[in-house]
């Protein structure tokens, strides 16, 4: 891990196209701003993680639940 | 040689699968995640399958028979989710407008139907006339993680 000391109002480049600055600190928290283009994709590390659980929930390791799940979306008795 | 195939000249692959045992599929149903779902870094290509009619999908590895995650078809259903889809996501999978971009949501299967969940904050969206997929993450804070099937409207597939 790089370890870079900040003080407020200053900042990190990553790549030339990520700007991370320190905009205030107090108590525990510091509040940060992030430039960057749309195409970089930026959350809290916690809904990664949230999300990553979620995703290996959806496995199908179960046929039983599948078969459970399959009870919610009866299939439409005018299906063509 | 000729640079064309002819439509019954395409490839067709085989692949191992969690539901449907082995099948073969045209090569060009596979979809590419090229950033991989979140936590499965090591698989990048799946193919959709179905089991039964209705909203309710199967994102199959064609490289990993195990890993088959269940998919929800969101606007399928009456649930109708608020999604933003913009300029990057279709740029990101190379469609020509978001009307070519198919959505779908993980859906975390339980033994309880009351805990049969999906998650709206991180759907899969998926061109299938590029083969290219993307799980994209909503900055838009109502789309729940865990949003539970028993409150859609009717929990039941729109009719058509």
């Amino acid at each position: 891990m790089l370890i870079l000391t900040r003080r407020i109002k200053e900042s990190i480049v990553i790549d030339g196209e990520v700007v991370v600055t320190v905009l205030e600190v107090s108590g525990g928290q510091v509040r940060l701003g992030i430039e960057a283009p749309r195409s970089h994709s930026i959350y809290r590390q916690e809904l990664a993680d949230a999300i990553a659980r979620e995703n290996r929930g959806a496995l199908a390791t179960d046929a039983h639940a599948a078969d459970i799940l399959s009870t919610l979306f009866p299939p439409a008795k005018d299906a063509p | 040689m000729p640079a064309m195939l002819k439509d019954d000249e395409m490839t067709s692959i085989t692949v191992e699968t969690l539901m449907k045992g082995t099948i073969d599929v045209p090569e060009q149903d596979v979809i590419t995640f090229s950033q991989a779902l979140l936590g499965f870094e090591q698989r990048h290509r799946y193919i959709i399958l179905q089991t039964q009619p209705g909203p309710l999908y199967w994102l199959q590895s064609i490289e990993d028979p195990r890993l088959a995650f269940c998919l929800l078809a969101p606007f399928e259903t009456n649930l109708d989710p608020d999604f933003e889809i913009g300029r990057q996501e279709v740029e990101d999978l190379q469609a020509s407008g978001a009307t070519e971009i198919t959505v779908y949501t993980m859906v975390v299967l339980d033994r309880d139907p009351q805990q049969m969940r999906t998650n709206l904050r991180a759907p899969l969206l998926v061109c299938r006339r590029t083969g290219l997929g993307k799980q994209v993450v909503f900055t838009d804070e109502r789309l729940s993680v865990q949003f539970f099937l028993k409150d859609i409207p009717q929990a039941k597939a729109k009719s058509r």
